[in-house]
Parts: C-alpha cells; structure tokens; sequence
C-alpha cells in the first residue's frame, strides 16, 4: 500500500458509488467525505462518510448537479481532492476546471480531454484522423453530388438514416448495393414528409452488435496503458445490465488488438486518469463508438480479474504519482461478471419500481456494490440501480454459476428488483453459449416475463402469508372448536 | 366467504381454518395442513403438506412480502369490504392513477376544469419517457393531486375526474 | 366409561339386506334434498340472472365461513304440500358459522315463486326463531321475497303462529339482547318491511333491494302516486333518507362482506357450564346403521348398537342395566358433550316409566343435556298394566320431561307412536330441535292397528244393526285408513308439515347432534323444577 495521496477526498455523488468511493479512500488512510441530498439522508454512503454534507436543490437531483455549491462546501471542509463518481458532475469539464481553480483535485481527466471526448463529433474525427477505426459513413451535406458512390463506398449493409430524423423514421437498411438508389429515393421522401427535410446520412449497418469497451488508465506523464476489455452487450432500454470480462466473443487477436487500439486512442489524446472506450464490434469488425472520462458503473469486472483496485489508480494519478507499471504487468485472470440489480419490473417492460427495503439480504461469495440497505428505501428520486453483484471464477461458465445462485440467494423484499429475471437470463441458452448482442433481450421478451406460478407455489406463498396476516388468521381462530373440527360439511 | 390475496396482482381466493395439526390452508378446492416456524430476522420455514420450505419473509401491513427459491414475492391482502366496494362501486374511469412510478413535468387542467375525452390532463416523465394522461371520458376536473416537479409512486391518484352535470 | 361391544354380525344376510334397504332410503332423501336445492325451472334461473341476483344458496356459502359446517334444518318442508309448488317451503334455514359465530340462518329462496310465503314457510320462519329464541341464537335474514302467497292468506295471516309471529319473534329475539342482522337482497314488501326494520342492523344492496309497505303498483292504485322502486324504497333513500336500513352495499358481495363484518363484531355469548372433554370418534362406523336399523319398523332391535355408532367411543354409562329393560338410560358424550340418554327398546312399562323420570331427573340436577331416541310403539296396555297404574306412571316420565330444565334434543330413530310419543319428548314437549331418520314413522298408533280399529267399530255398529259386512264392504272401509295412515305417518310427511326440524342421514346424526348441542348451550340453564309427581 502506497502512502495516502491526499489528506480529504470528498465524493461529489451518492448510492453504490459513494460507498465504493469512500471504501478506497477510507483503505488508504484518507478521510472520506460525501455530500448528501436530504432524500438520500438514511442511505449507507452516509453512515460510512467520515463527514457528511448536506447539500439542497430544487430537486435532489438538482442538488448533485449544483456544482457551485458542492465546491463551496468542499472548500468549506477543507478537502484536498473531489471524486465525481459516474453520472452527475463526472463529465463536465467546467465542474473540473472550477475544483482545479478552487484549489482542489479533481479525480478525473483534465478538462480538455473531457471536452474533447464529450463532443461526439470532435471525438470521432479525432480518432479518425488518428487513423483508428470509426464506422464508414457518407454524409450528404459534404458533397450531395457524390453522396451515392460515398455510400456505396461504405459497403453493405448499409443504414440510410434522414440528417434531420430521429426515432427510426425514414431509417432503411440496405442489404444489397444494388437496391442502393431506389432506398435513398424512398428515405429522401420519407425524410421530407416526416421532418420536411430530405437531406441523408449513410453509415456501416453491425448486424447484431456487440458493445465492448476498454478500460485505460494514463498518468500525467502520458503512460498509459489499457486494462483489458468489458463485454456489455446485454442491454435493455439502451442500459447495460450485464458486463463481464473477458468478452466471450473476441478471439485473442481481436482481443490483443482491440485493447491496443483503445490504449492508442488514449495516448493520442493524452489522457490522464481512468477512462473506458467504447467500440461497437460485429462481423469481426469494430469501430470506435465514444470515450467515457470518467469511472464507469461496471469497473469491477475489471478490477476483479486483474485485481487492480482502480479507484486507488485514480487516486494515484490525480496526485501526480506516475502509473509506475508497464503493460506487461497488467494481467487478467480468471472471468468475471457483473448483474446490475435494479428497482423494477422486468415483466412490465423494466418499469422502475419504487418501495421500502424490508429485508435486503446480499448474497455471500459475491462482491456486492451497494448504495442502499435494510431499512431504507428506493424512491423515485434517482436512478433505479440499487446494488451491483460481481462474481469472479477460473472460467465463464464457473461465473455464470457463482452469478445465479448470488441472485438466487439475493433477498431483496418490500420492492421489486430484477433479480430473478437476472438469474434466468444466467440460464438462457444464448447467455451461456456466449452469443450476445445489443438487441438480445428485445429479441426475447419472453425472458423479462414472469414465469407462471406453479400451484405448488402459490400454496407455499398463500399459506406462508395466511399464517402471517392477522385478518386470516384471526378469522381461523374465530370458529369455535367444536365447528372448526367438524370442517366443511352439509347435511 | 374466502379471503381476497394477490400474489403479484394475481387474485387468489383464500382459507384458513385450524386443524388437528395446526392449521389447514384452503385453496382452490383443495384442504392442505400448513403450520409455520418462526426463525430470526424473517427466516421462516413453512411446512405444507408435510414438506418443509425455508423462506424469507417480512409484512408491511396487510402485505407479506416472500422471498421463496430465488424469488420474491408481494402477497397483498384485501378485507373482504373493501374488495367488494371496489368492485362493484364507482367507476374506475372517476380516478386516474400513475401507471409507473415517475415525476409529473406539466399539469394542463385545474379543478373545476371541465375536459373531454381524450383531452390531456398532465404530462408525466417516467424511465426518460414522457407519457400524455388523457381523459378517458368527458367530465370535470375534481382534483390535480401534483404539481409539476413532483414525484409520485405507482398508483398514485393523480387527477379525479366527476361526471358532468347535465 | 366402557365401550359398547357390538354383536352385530356384518356378514349375515338380514344385515347386508338392511343395509340395501337403508342406503336407498338414504339416496333417495339425498336425491330429493338435492332437486329441493337446485332443481328449478330454466326461466326461475333466467330471471334471477336478468335480475342481477345470485341463486340463494350461492348468498349462503358466500355468507359462512368456509372449512365450517352448515346444519341444513326442514331440508324438505312442504314436500308434500301445494302439489309440491314450494319445495322447502321457499325457505332456507339453518345454523352456521359466520365471522366465527354461531348463527341461525334464515334466507329466503327467491329461485322458488319470488320467495313469497307459503302458510309452511311461514311456519318455518317462526319455528327458525322460535329455535333462535330457545338457543339464543344470532339471526341473519336474508331478505327477497315477492311476499305472502295471497291466495292461502287464511293459512298464514290471522292466527296466533301465523306471520305476525315472525314479527313478534324478531321483537322478543332483540329483547333477549340476541342480535339480528337482515340483508336485504330484494323487495320487502309489506310484512316482509318488517323483517330488516325489526333487525339491528341492516345491509341492503343498492339497486336489487328495497324495503316499503306498499310496492309502486299498491301506491298508484291507492293515491295515485307514481314512483320508482329505487325512490320509494331503494338502498339509498333508506340508508340516506328514512334510517330503516343501515349499510348501503355496491353489490350482494359488498353485502355479505359488510354482513360478515357487522356479525364478526357480536360478541360471543357465555356458553352454559356442562361438562365436555375432548371429542372422540366412535368406536364403530356410523354407515353401519345402516344394516343395524330393520326394514318393517315392527321388527325389534338393540338400541345399544344404535348408540354404539354415535356416541364417542361408542363408550356408554348404562343406569339401572337391570330394572325397566325396555328404556335405555345412560350417559354417554357426543364430540365432548356428556349428554344423558334414553332410547326405548321395547314397549314402555311402569318400571321403565319410572326408571326414565328417575333418569331425567339425575340429569337435570346433573346439568347434563339429554338426547331422547324414539323406538317407541307406546305404553303397555292392559288390566293388568292399568291395575299397577300404567297411566300413572306414564304422566310421571311425562312430567320429567315436560320440567326438565337442560335442553332436550329428540331422535326418531324407528318409530313413534301414541302416547309413547309424549313420554320420549315428542314435538309438543319443546325439544330443542327434534330430528327423524329416512325410515321413522309418527303417528298415534301404527296404520294397521289403526285400520282394524276403525274397521272393528264400524263392524260393531253394523252389527248392533243386526247387519254383516262383506269382505268388500269391510276392505272399502279400511283400505283408505291404512293409505291415509301410511302416507301420514311417513317421515316426508311430518317432516313437510314441519313436525320436526328435518330428516337425517342417519350418518349425519353425530354431528347434527353436536351442533345441536354447542347451539343449546347459548342459552343459562334454568335450576330444576317441576311439577307434581302422581306418586
């Protein structure tokens, strides 16, 4: 263990990653402070918190976006260093700008690099022209007059999407090339009659896709060096719910090379602190989709297979200490998956429930990431994700195991979770055999949807709560002996 | 008169009457002895039909909440007036209630109000969708429960609706 | 105590021969309870269905708790009346569990004439609360009846058990502080206002109930005043408006739930101290009866073996096994409850008149309820009988039984007959509840003993006129007797003129007799006291 880089780090964020946060800070000798909406005033981040600040907003979301505020505090707390979680302030670079100007670290990137990587467009030429691969597009406004042979440059399949649309209208997939300018006739007069516009935009169509993504880290000195990959292709509503690692859907070259190609993308934007970029991977081929400078929610997947606690790598970092270690030693062993265990429904199209934790039980031999415990409870105030489960084994299938009976003996009551959806998705034939893909559980709905009770079920939980409810149990009392023992009889 | 319970909003209609054992659970036609043990902290162990089943299981009120082989479950019950008021009484269209729970982002209508059907009431913001409450018949606004910004569970009452005066 | 060790021998042919013969009787009760019940024609059906009404039994299974059992009482009343137009009398009554109290139980069944009242259901409702009065039993009343049968009115309107004793019944019942509860599923009209207005408390369901005197029709017809049922007597008006009735229900299962709250709030009454202990099953099968009861009602039998099949244990107390033979007194329990019983097993002599009074005696400063079993062909006659004061011992069994304090429930098991009848606590004697089996009789003497004496009395006149008569002549004359006699002292015929409370499977009868006795013992029992003994 290296020596405390700082005196007082103070957790700009809430739930899970607070307490994640905080958990490393405290580790190091470092008094952990966090800033706290009154909505969240119960939650464990809170009690663990050497300090505790409360902060107000017009919403409690407002009041973890109110960054004038939480810096001002900060400062008032006399705290050397701010750690802005993921979500909230974690990627905007003039919260990292005004804590650098408030004499304070901020535990991330450096602002231009945010701004860099929070401009989509920028962020892509920019990899672009770093010669790292971004899907093939056409874009019409460049040269109208060219636009078709562009488009047929970039190969089939081929998504012809409108340049003022949105929302899939006038979307059209082109699988043969020479269907190529009857589509884009019919997507231009989509395009006009939806958006008034007929303009298009053409770009390489991934059949099925994979979303992986890699973790970097680079220090002030421009060392950088990737942390293996995450496949998190399970998705639902555009949100991961299943990350693991090593993606099963690589080979170790494309692993080998898709890691180095991240790393690179870092290094051509030297890059400081931990961040994660994401590629869209499918027919063997992949493309750079965005950078995240930030920690991301699913860092433990990295951390449990090559056992490097990356919170205390962004510490590190953030306190000018050099990475110190070259690419070789990063070694990843074993598998590793993580299911997010969110408040809601999986049957009623994932809708974010909300309800008291009368028992929250996590299960043993898992790593649990949680923001909220027995007593508390989830509102309708923030993000519905109320715990991460991380399991690490020798192989895949030994994970997915450990995975399902950590969701197994999960006992969350008083509000509904996903957890049993989680478990039959550990269970799922294409889940195991590692066939995964962006769309996989809009192409299953019958995944999400409540198994039926059977009969022998139902008893058990109709006698179990019989026994336990008053009224019912009052009503049995009530028939006197004589009539009880007699039973149900006519004459 | 059986009990009203729903598993899940599932209806079941239920007994319990005590037996030479302890207890009997009455269920669809069938009469199954069941006794219940009490461990610590909600463990439990159900005997039924002479096989044991350890579980979980804490109330909140008139609803038991279960965690049984992996997974939970919300058993809700309903006194037997209150079921029956709500069935046969009112009309369900009188009260709009949230179907999720969510933030309310505009509110178009004021009590006293009066609104046709199909009309939008509130703009509702729920998992980073907004969805339009609509009335589902012509009437008068009674009461807006939400202002804008508020958050609200599911099921909330966010607008009651009362019939017009001809 | 010891058990009875039956002799029974289950093989022989006169038991297997019996047990035919009984098991049909059985069936057929059960078949005739069973069209009773549910056999009604298509349109009955339809226009209940048209009306939004449930079918009256499905009220009633609604209404009890489930896993209890319902003590069916005058299952068949009326059987043999108005050419069978009124099964049951249109009437359902019975003891029940609701909310986990004992209940008496009295629904009108609106599948049968709208429910109107027949001279026998107006019967069976006075002698339902006549019971709920002996046995302090709570009423439920639930009420829809299209109201009295008019064209029958002479039977059922002026005299001193008529309709207005349903009435006075309700007042006393509330004046004994016994709650009441009426649901009122459908008009009450008339009297039938009466009934909800008389209760405690009163639900009545919005839009299928209403209460008033007069219908809209005897309204118009009397002031010309045009109204709607709703407005003259709807569930809204009374709850809202006139305070005849108390809860407004949505629906008849609002209703029965509300029903079963309001009953759940009654507190249970003390029940009178006698002693019970935990119940046993007898010791013998109850379906055994069947084969142990003869096929002619002539045929003598033990009743021991009868008692075997229904008391716990089959263990039995005898009294005086040596002295007066032919009544059997003992104690013995039924699901816990020590009980006394006598049960004839023969004519009735002085010895055994005098050991029956001695018995009733013990058992009332015992505080031990007492269960009569008739197999009674009546009271030995003769000179030397009536030298020895036959009639003398007869009236002292008879003032034991007319003063016992403790309730009394009565068995016709066989036979009852003649003054036997008075002596083993026949209807007149208030019984707390008085049950027959399928194969009983009742009358004052047997039919054939009837015909020969009615046709010897006409002979002797005949002859003090110095006439003969034919076989033919004697044959017409006594032929209609025995037809008369036999179908009047049949069980179905006593049963239909609400003689007794209803016939029994005699399987049935243990638990008949268990809920009978739980229901006694509502009501304190009285120090013993009686009249003069003629010594």
């Amino acid at each position: 263990m290296t020596k405390a880089s700082f005196t007082a780090v103070l957790v700009a964020n809430r739930g899970e990653i607070a307490c994640r946060i905080l958990r490393t800070v405290q580790a190091q000798g470092m008094r952990g402070l966090v800033v706290y909406h009154a909505a969240d005033a119960a939650t464990p981040a809170i009690a663990m918190a050497d300090t505790a600040i409360e902060i107000s907003g017009a919403t409690p979301v407002g009041a973890y976006l109110d960054a004038a505020q939480i810096i001002e505090k900060a400062k008032a707390a006399g705290v050397d260093a701010i750690h802005p979680g993921y979500g909230f302030l974690s990627e905007n670079a003039d919260f990292a700008r005004a804590v650098a100007e408030a004499g304070m670290a901020f535990i991330g990137p450096t602002p231009e690099a945010i701004e860099l990587m929070g401009d989509k467009v920028r962020a892509r030429q920019f990899v672009a022209d770093n010669g790292f691969p971004v899907a093939p597009s056409a874009i019409e406004d460049d040269d109208p007059e060219t636009f078709v042979e562009r488009a047929r440059a970039v190969g089939a399949p081929l998504l012809i999407k409108p340049s003022a649309g949105g929302g899939g209208k006038g979307m059209r997939i082109v699988r043969n090339l020479a269907l190529l300018e009857e589509e884009i006739e019919r997507g231009r007069s989509e395009g006009e009659r939806y958006f008034g516009d007929g303009r298009l935009y053409a770009e390489r169509y991934i059949e099925r896709p994979r979303h992986i993504e890699v973790q970097v880290l680079g220090d002030a000195a421009g060392n950088v060096v990737h942390v293996f990959e995450r496949e998190c292709s399970v998705q639902r509503r555009f949100q991961k719910i299943v990350e693991e690692s090593p993606s099963p859907g690589l080979t170790i070259r494309e692993r080998a090379n898709i890691c180095e190609v991240a790393a690179g993308i870092a290094r051509a934007a030297g890059y400081r602190n931990a961040g994660t970029v994401e590629f869209i991977y499918g027919q063997g081929e992949f493309f750079f989709l965005e950078m995240n400078t930030r920690l991301q929610v699913e860092h433990p997947v990295t951390e449990e297979v090559t056992g490097i606690d990356l919170v205390a790598e962004q510490l590190r970092i953030a306190a000018g200490e050099p990475l110190g270690y070259g690419q070789d030693a990063v070694k990843s062993h074993g598998h590793a998956i993580e299911l997010r265990l969110y408040a809601e429904d999986a049957a009623r199209d994932f809708a974010p429930t909300t309800g008291p934790l009368l028992a929250f039980r996590p299960p043993d031999n898992a790593r649990v990431d949680a923001g909220v415990g027995e007593g508390g409870a989830v509102s309708a105030n923030f993000d519905p994700m109320i715990a991460k489960v991380i399991v690490h084994a020798e192989d895949r299938q030994a994970a997915i195991a450990k995975a399902k009976a950590a969701m197994h003996d999960f006992v969350v009551l008083g509000c509904k979770t996903n957890a049993a959806f989680l478990a039959r998705l550990m269970d799922d034939p294409d889940f195991v055999s590692g066939d995964v893909h962006t769309g996989m559980l809009a192409d299953k709905p019958e995944l999400a949807a409540d198994p039926s009770l059977e009969d022998a079920t139902s008893s058990v939980l109709l006698g179990a709560a019989a026994l336990s409810l008053r009224p019912v149990r009052d009503a049995a009392e009530a028939v006197p002996e004589l009539h009880a023992a007699i039973g149900h009889w006519r004459n | 008169m059986l009990h009203h319970l729903t598993i899940d909003d599932m209806p079941h209609s239920i007994w319990l009457s005590r037996s030479e054992e302890e207890y009997c659970l009455h269920h669809e036609g069938r009469a199954i002895p069941v006794s219940l043990t009490q461990g610590t902290a909600g463990r439990c162990s159900l005997c039924i039909g002479g096989v044991k089943h350890p579980l979980t299981m804490v109330s909140s009120g008139d609803t038991v909440f279960v965690h049984f082989k992996g997974n939970a479950y919300n058993i809700a019950f309903s006194d037997a007036v209150t079921f029956f008021a709500q069935a046969g009484g009112g009309s369900a269209d009188d009260v709009i209630t949230a179907p999720m729970p969510g933030a309310v982002v505009s509110v178009n209508v004021a009590s006293g109000d009066s609104v046709n059907e199909g009309d939008v009431l509130a703009i509702i913001e729920s998992m980073k969708l907004e969805t339009a409450l609509k009335a589902p018949r012509n009437g008068i606004i009674e009461a807006v429960s939400y202002e804008p910004g508020q958050t609200f569970e599911r099921d909330a009452v966010l607008v009651k609706l009362v019939l017009e005066d001809d | 105590m010891a058990r009875i060790t039956s002799t029974i021998d289950i093989a022989s042919s006169s038991y297997q021969a019996n047990y035919a013969h009984h098991t049909g009787l059985a069936a057929q009760l059960h078949a005739m309870q069973d069209d009773v019940r549910h056999k009604r024609p298509q349109r009955d059906l339809d226009r209940l269905e048209r009306q939004d009404k449930a079918f009256p039994r499905k009220r009633l299974e609604d209404l009890l708790d489930p896993g209890t059992p319902f003590l069916e009482l005058s299952t068949l009343a009326a059987n043999m009346a108005y050419d069978g137009d009124a099964p049951g009398a249109g009437q359902i009554s019975g003891i029940g569990i609701v909310a986990g109290r004992e209940v008496m139980i009295h629904a009108d069944d609106s599948s049968i004439k709208g429910g109107a009242w027949y001279p026998l259901s107006v019967k069976k409702i006075v002698r339902t609360l006549d019971m709920a009065i002996e046995n302090r039993l709570p009423m439920i009343h639930l009420c829809d009846s299209a109201g009295g049968y008019l064209q029958l009115q002479r039977d059922l309107f002026a005299d001193r058990h008529y309709a207005g004793r349903i009435f006075r019944n309700q007042s006393i019942l509330s004046k004994m502080g016994v709650p009441q509860l009426a649901v009122v599923f459908g008009h009450c009209t008339a009297g039938g206002a009466y009934i909800p207005a008389l209760s405690d408390y009163s639900v009545i369901v919005r839009g299928t109930g209403a209460i008033f005197l007069g219908g809209p029709p005897l309204v118009k017809a009397a002031t010309g005043e045009v109204v709607s049922v709703e407005e003259l007597g709807g569930a809204d008006m009374h709850t809202s408006v006139s305070g005849t009735a108390d809860y407004p229900a949505a629906s008849e299962g609002h209703a029965i739930a509300l029903a079963r709250e309001i009953v759940g709030k009654w507190t249970p009454p003390e029940k009178a101290r006698v002693d019970r202990i935990a119940p046993e099953p007898p010791a013998y099968d109850a379906r055994e009866l069947y084969g142990i009861l003869p096929q002619d009602a002539k045929t003598a039998f033990d009743m021991r073996e009868v008692i075997a099949r229904i008391v716990d244990g089959s263990r039995f107390h005898e009294y005086q096994p040596a002295y007066g033979q032919t009544l059997i007194c003992g104690y013995a329990r039924i699901h816990g409850f020590k009980i006394g019983i006598l049960a004839n097993n023969g004519v009735l002599f002085n010895d055994s008149s005098l050991k029956g009074a001695h018995f009733i005696q013990l058992c009332d400063k015992n505080r031990t309820p007492l269960l009569f079993m008739q197999n009674i062909t009546g009271f030995m006659v003769g000179r030397e009988y009536e030298r020895r004061g036959i009639a003398k011992d007869g009236a002292k069994l008879i003032m034991a039984v007319s003063g016992a304090s403790v309730p009394k429930i009565t068995l016709n098991c066989n036979g009852a007959f003649g003054a036997g009848v008075y002596g083993m606590s026949g209807r007149a004697f208030d019984s707390r509840f008085l049950f027959s089996w399928p194969n009983s009789e009742t009358s004052v003497m047997g039919a054939e003993q009837a015909a020969s004496v009615l046709t010897q009395l006409k002979v002797t006149q005949m002859e003090r006129e110095g006439k003969t008569m034919s076989e033919e002549e004697i044959a017409a004359i006594r032929d209609p007797v025995l037809e008369d006699y036999k179908r009047e002292q049949s069980a179905y015929y006593s049963t239909s003129e609400l003689w007794d409370d209803g016939i029994l499977d005699p399987v049935d009868t243990r638990n008949a007799l268990g809920i009978c006795l739980s229901a006694a013992l509502n009501t304190p029992i009285a120090e013993p006291q009686y009249g003069v003994f003629r010594m």
